[in-house]
C-alpha cells in the first residue's frame, strides 16, 4: 500500500523535481554570477567616487600625511601607515605561534585533545569583533599600559620601537588584537594542510632514521608550505581589512610614529570613524579613496592566498585546505 | 665498479665473513603483532643470513607488510599497534627497552611499495638522510655521496643533468630507484622492500630486480613480493605466509620445486597454473 503511493509520488514528482532543478541550477548560477560583478561593481563605484581627490593629489595622496578636513588637505599615509604596522605586528605575533600549534595539533597532542582544541579555535573565529574591542579596551589596554610596555621598554628601549609613553591603546595593542583574530584561521588552514600531507613522506622520513622533529621540520612543513602561505595570506587579508576591534583600541590619532605604545589610526578605522562627518565632496572622495586603496590590498592579498592554497591542492591532489 | 663504494658500511661487507653464529643478521623469534584487538602474525620465527636475498611470499593480507615493518620498527608509528616477542639484529633485540630506533634505522633501510621521493629536488632527496644523520656535512662530500648512492641505484646517468629538477618529475621506476638511492646514501646494513615493483611497468621491474641482484654484493636484502616469478629469480630463500602464519621457509629453489607443505604447494601451483 504504502509502496504504491510512494510509487505513485514519485512518478508525479519527476516532471515537477526537473523543473526545479533547473530552477535551482539558474538561481546558482545567477549567484554566482552575481560575487564577480559585485568586486567589480564595488571597484568601479570606488575609482569613480574618488576621482575628486584622485586629479587633486595623485599619488601625493598616498605619500602626504596632511589629513585637514578643513583646509581639504588628505593624505592618506598614516592610516595607510597604520595599517601596514599593525598587521605587520600581527602576523609576526600570530604567524609562528599558530604553525606551532598547527604543528601541535596534527603531529604531537595527544588524541583526545585534538578535537576539543581544534574546535576552541574555530570558536575564536566566531567571537564578534566588537567582543574583541571591549576585551581590548578594558583589559588589553590598561594591562599595556600598566605593565606590559613599561617592561618592554626597559628591556627593549634600546629598539626605537619600543621607546616612548606607554599610552596602552596604540599601534602594539591593535596588532596584539589582530594577532588573536586571525590566529584561528591560520591554525585552521595549516592543520587542514598539514594533515593533508601524505603518509608516505613521513614514513620515508622517518625510514630515512629521521627523528620525529626531523620529519616535521625537513619533510611535513615544506611539503605543506604553499597550504600555509595561503593560510597566512588569508589571515593577512582579515588584518588589512578589521576595523570595529582596532578602531577600539588604536587610538585614532592620523600620526606616523616609530612607536608601537603610540596611538595611530588604519584605513579601515578613518573610513568607519568619519565618513559621518565628511560633508564636502573632497572630504567623501578622499573617505572613497582610502576606501579604493583598502580594497586592493586586501583583494591582491586574497587572490595572492587562494591562488597558494589552490596550488598545494593541485599538488597533493587532495583536499588541503 | 668498486671504486663507487669506498665507504665503511660496504667495508665491512666485504670484509672476511664473520664466524658462523653470527651469520644471521636478523632473527624473529615469536613474534606476534596486533592492530588493535586484531592479530595478524602468529608466532613467527626466522632468521636472516648475511648476504642473502631473502623473499617473503603470500596472498593479500597475510601479514607480508606488517612483518617487514616490524624489522624496522616502522610499525611503531601506528598507533593501537601491538608487538610481542623479540627481533635479533647482529644478537641485539631491537624492541630492547632503551633500543635506538633511529640508529636502527640508519642500519635498515627501506623501500617502500609505492615510491615516496620526498617533493624536492632529485638531490635533495638523496641528501636529507644525511642530513638528518650528521653525515657527509662538507659540500665536497656530500655532492660525492649523492653521486656514489645514485649510481649505485642505477639512476646518475639518467639524472645527471637534472638534479635540481623535482624528484616527482621523474618516472615510476626512476622514482622507486631514487628512493633507493636515498636509502643507499645513509648506508644501511640490511635494506628491506616491501613489494618495490608492484607499481611498475615489466622493463622497470626488470631494472629493480637487476638492482637487487648487484646490490646483494653489498648488502642484505628482504623483499616482499607477491610476484613469485620474481621471488624465484632473485631470490636466495624464500619465506610462504599464510593468514598471518609463516607455513615454510627454505632455500628457494626447493620451495618452488619440492614444497614441503600442502599450502605451499597449492599456493604455487594455484598461482603458477
Ligand atoms: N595500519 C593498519 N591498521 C589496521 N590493520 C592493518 C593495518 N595495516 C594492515 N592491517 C591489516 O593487517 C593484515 C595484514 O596486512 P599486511 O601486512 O599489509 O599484509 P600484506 O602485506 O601481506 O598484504 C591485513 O588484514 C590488513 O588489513
Ligand atoms: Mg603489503
Amino acid at each position: 500500500m504504502s509502496r504504491l503511493v510512494r510509487d505513485a509520488s514519485r512518478r508525479a514528482a519527476t516532471p515537477r523535481r526537473r523543473f526545479g532543478d533547473a530552477v535551482f541550477a539558474w538561481i546558482a548560477r545567477a549567484l554566482a554570477a552575481v560575487a564577480p560583478l559585485l568586486i567589480v561593481g564595488i571597484g568601479w563605484q570606488l575609482v569613480r567616487g574618488s576621482a575628486l581627490t584622485r586629479h587633486a593629489f595623485g599619488w601625493r595622496f598616498l605619500s602626504s600625511s596632511a589629513w585637514d578636513p578643513v583646509f581639504s588637505h588628505f593624505g592618506a599615509w598614516p592610516f595607510l601607515f597604520g595599517t601596514l604596522v599593525t598587521t605587520a605586528v600581527a602576523l609576526i605575533l600570530a604567524v609562528p605561534l599558530s604553525i606551532a600549534v598547527a604543528i601541535f595539533l596534527v603531529e604531537q597532542a595527544p588524541f583526545w585533545l585534538r578535537g576539543p582544541v581544534g574546535y576552541l579555535v574555530e570558536l575564536l573565529a566566531a567571537v564578534p569583533s566588537v567582543v574583541y574591542g571591549l576585551w581590548g579596551i578594558f583589559v588589553l589596554a590598561p594591562w599595556l599600559q600598566r605593565n606590559a610596555e613599561p617592561w618592554l621598554a626597559a628591556r627593549l628601549g634600546w629598539l626605537p620601537l619600543f621607546r616612548g609613553p606607554a599610552y596602552g591603546v596604540g599601534f602594539l595593542a591593535a596588532g596584539l588584537i589582530l594577532a588573536v583574530m586571525i590566529a584561528p584561521y591560520i591554525i585552521g588552514i595549516s592543520r587542514e594542510v598539514i594533515a593533508a600531507v601524505p603518509r608516505a613522506y613521513r614514513d620515508g622520513a622517518y625510514a630515512l632514521a629521521a627523528t620525529h622533529w626531523d620529519a616535521i621540520w625537513g619533510v611535513v612543513l615544506p611539503a605543506a608550505r604553499t597550504g600555509i602561505w595561503g593560510g597566512v595570506m588569508l589571515g593577512m587579508g582579515r588584518a588589512l581589512g578589521e576595523t570595529m576591534a582596532v578602531t577600539m583600541v588604536i587610538g585614532n590619532r592620523p600620526a606616523v610614529s616609530a612607536s608601537l605604545f603610540a596611538p595611530g589610526y588604519t584605513l579601515a578605522s578613518v573610513i568607519a570613524n568619519e565618513f559621518t562627518e565628511a560633508t564636502t565632496a573632497m572630504y567623501v572622495s578622499a573617505l572613497l579613496e582610502i576606501g579604493l586603496v583598502l580594497f586592493a590590498i586586501t583583494l591582491l592579498v586574497n587572490i595572492v592566498a587562494r591562488v597558494m592554497v589552490w596550488r598545494a591542492e593541485r599538488r597533493w591532489g587532495g583536499r588541503a585546505a | 665498479m668498486s671504486d663507487l663504494h669506498p665507504t665503511p658500511a660496504l667495508a665491512r661487507a666485504a670484509a672476511p665473513a664473520p664466524p658462523a653464529a653470527s651469520a644471521n643478521v636478523l632473527e624473529a623469534r615469536h613474534v606476534n603483532f596486533f592492530y588493535g584487538a586484531n592479530q595478524v602474525l602468529f608466532d613467527i620465527s626466522l632468521e636472516i643470513r648475511h648476504g642473502e636475498i631473502f623473499a617473503l611470499i603470500g596472498p593479500s593480507g597475510c601479514g607480508k607488510s606488517t612483518f617487514l615493518r616490524t624489522l624496522n620498527r616502522m610499525n611503531d608509528t601506528i598507533p593501537e599497534a601491538r608487538f610481542e616477542g623479540s627481533v635479533l639484529l647482529d644478537g641485539e633485540d631491537i624492541y630492547a627497552p632503551g633500543a635506538d630506533v633511529i640508529s636502527l634505522r640508519r642500519r635498515v633501510g627501506m623501500i617502500f611499495q609505492r615510491s615516496n621521493p620526498f617533493p624536492f629536488s632529485v638531490r635533495d632527496n638523496v641528501a636529507f638522510g644525511l642530513r638528518v644523520n650528521g653525515l657527509a656535512r662538507g659540500h665536497g662530500e656530500r655532492e660525492a655521496v649523492i653521486e656514489r648512492s645514485l649510481r649505485a641505484a642505477g639512476l646518475w646517468d639518467e639524472v645527471r643533468d637534472r638534479l635540481d629538477a623535482p624528484a616527482l618529475s621523474l618516472s615510476g621506476g626512476q622514482q622507486q630507484r631514487l628512493c633507493i638511492a636515498r636509502a643507499l646514501a645513509i648506508e644501511p646494513e640490511i635494506l628491506l622492500m616491501d613489494e618495490p615493483a608492484s607499481a611498475l611497468d615489466p622493463i622497470a621491474t626488470g631494472r629493480i630486480e637487476e638492482l637487487a641482484l648487484e646490490l646483494k654484493q653489498r648488502y642484505t636484502i628482504v623483499i616482499v613480493t607477491h610476484n613469485l616469478q620474481q621471488a624465484a629469480r632473485i631470490s636466495d630463500r624464500t619465506a610462504f605466509f599464510l593468514s598471518g602464519r609463516l607455513i615454510e621457509v627454505g632455500r628457494t629453489q626447493q620451495l618452488f620445486t619440492t614444497p614441503a607443505r600442502k599450502e605451499t604447494e597449492d599456493y604455487i601451483t594455484g598461482r603458477f597454473g
